[in-house]
């Protein structure tokens, strides 16, 4: 028809390409439903469509697309109880939940041991550091997004990404870890107490 | 603040390209400090794009875009589901039925009479001297000869008819349409013969079924089974709904069938059509129901019930939306 409507029309299609799998797969680090995660995402894709084709194209369609997903998602486990709700509590004790490895699953892919440990961080820091991965938003627009300071942000990521690497040495995830396991012992005493419940 | 912890904060800003130049300078000369300190490094962003690819779920971004894709570039109009286009195949077959008969009437032998029953207006029930009946559809014709039954027992087929037949070991029962022959081994079928579809469905006992061009590919069907002829072979089918017979028992179950799958028996039986609006997914709407004899009405008012839709006829269409 007219060439600004094609040109729409392919940034929403190239935004969706890229988009789709990362919107569906936050969605799905609340609801654990396949059917409803891609439900409450076409239906903001055709929302999108529909009432603000003016952010297409823009950068803000992104930040605008992953917030709107988890105020559907978070609507949504309000409404249906029967999903498991996800605890916003920063201070969480996380010692106890890292587990000691399976011998079975210490040979398993890394992708899928870090799956795992995924699931292991405490509620607030997982939130975080998912929608970080899944989004690679800025932690500025991630700290918007959630309505936390840039500090907390980068705090749980870090925290995050110490427990994740407990628990790839605890499971031997990476070949280059296993030598340096010792001499990293003085790294300990900065991360927290199970640490040295761990190594010590 | 520790240097530890430092160093972590500019590890996570460098891991997400947000660190300043200064970090990066800072980064640079801790990883050269100590061997120890690449290798946590790189164990660290290993980690980092690692759980980039654990957090995503196998989502089909393709299907999914094909749906989008759909619903947006449709128009407000709805869609027309023509699932059966029914009058105009009985048009066809009607035309088609005329050009066979006369042909037929003219070339075959003479010896024999037949008698042509014609179910005009509605339904109609034909019981055979040998106690078979014969119930034929709305506007479907059947033709029997004089001698029935005396040293054989066929009977010609034009558009749709349920058999319940007297089963004589001696004597078997031929059906023959204008594609397709059937011999019954003791049984009741339902068969539909026209110009699209020439197929049958046994409801009891068991029938052989072959095309007309080649008796000798024959397929012997069982209780439950139906069939097609294609290309002149009979092919097994898979038997959708329950309800290819409500047209003569007049009972329509609905057992967590698809809205699709209950438009396509309404649109058979009823003889309407259905239009669903574009903000609808009848594959995925399920209704369980049984309708006794009941008028259109007074089904529509039950699914609208069933299933919160709104259910509104005008001119022979039904439109289904939210």
């Amino acid at each position: 028809m007219n060439s600004s409507k094609d040109s729409i029309h392919e940034n929403f299609r190239i935004f969706f390409d890229q988009h789709y799998q990362r919107l569906c797969s936050y969605a799905f680090s609340f609801l654990k439903d396949e059917e409803s995660c891609e439900d409450i995402v076409q239906d903001i894709f055709i929302k999108i469509w529909e009432n603000r084709q003016d952010l297409i194209g823009s950068d803000q369609l992104k930040f605008y697309m992953f917030s709107a997903v988890r105020n559907n998602c978070l609507t949504k486990i309000q409404k249906n109880k029967k999903y498991r709700e996800i605890e916003m509590d920063p201070d969480m004790e996380t010692g106890e939940i890292i587990n000691k490895p399976d011998p079975e699953e210490a040979i398993a892919e890394p992708g899928v041991l870090i799956a795992k440990a995924l699931d292991l961080l405490p509620p607030k820091c997982r939130e975080i550091f998912l929608l970080s991965r899944i989004s690679n938003l800025s932690y500025k627009q991630i700290a918007d997004n959630l309505e936390l300071s840039v500090k907390t942000v980068e705090n749980q990521m870090s925290k995050a990404l110490k427990i994740l690497r407990i628990f790839a040495r605890e499971n031997k995830i990476y070949f280059l870890i296993a030598f340096c396991v010792i001499g990293v012992k003085y790294f300990d005493p900065h991360i927290g107490v199970f640490i040295e419940k761990l190594f010590y | 603040m520790s240097n530890k912890d430092n160093i972590m904060e500019i590890i996570i800003r460098h891991l997400n390209d947000e660190a300043s130049a200064e970090m990066q300078s800072e980064l640079q000369q801790w990883l050269e400090e100590d061997p120890s300190h690449q290798r946590e490094f790189d164990e660290l962003k290993l980690l980092w794009n690692d759980a980039a690819n654990a957090a995503l779920h196998p989502f089909d971004t393709k299907k999914a875009w094909q749906k989008i894709n759909d619903r947006i570039s449709l128009p407000n109009e709805t869609k027309v589901i023509r699932l059966f286009p029914w009058k105009k195949a009985i048009a066809i077959a009607a035309s088609f039925l005329i050009i066979v008969s006369v042909y037929y009437f003219y070339t075959r032998d003479s010896k024999t009479e037949w008698k042509e029953i014609t179910a005009l207006g509605s339904n109609k029930s034909i019981q055979l001297s040998d106690g078979s009946v014969i119930t034929l559809r709305k506007a479907s014709k059947l033709r029997i000869p004089d001698n029935y039954g005396k040293d054989s027992r066929r009977v010609q087929l034009e558009g749709e008819a349920y058999f319940q037949v007297h089963h004589e070991e001696k004597n078997p029962f031929y059906l023959t349409t204008t594609k397709s022959v059937i011999q019954d081994i003791g049984t009741a079928f339902l068969m539909e013969s026209n110009d699209s579809v020439e197929q049958v469905m046994v409801t009891e006992g068991k029938i052989s079924f072959s095309g007309k061009a080649d008796k000798e590919n024959k397929l012997t069907l069982e209780a439950g089974e139906a069939a097609i002829l294609k290309m002149q072979k009979p092919e097994l089918k898979i038997v959708k709904s329950k309800n290819s017979l409500a047209w003569k028992t007049n009972i329509l179950v609905f057992d967590n069938a698809a809205l699709t799958q209950v438009a396509e028996d309404l649109k058979d039986y009823f003889n309407v059509n259905f239009q669903f609006s574009k903000n609808l997914q009848p594959t995925r709407i399920l209704v369980t129901a049984q309708f006794r004899n009941e008028p259109l009405s007074k089904v529509i008012e039950e699914l609208n019930l069933f299933t919160g839709l709104s259910f509104r006829l005008n001119d022979n269409i039904i439109f289904v939306s939210k």
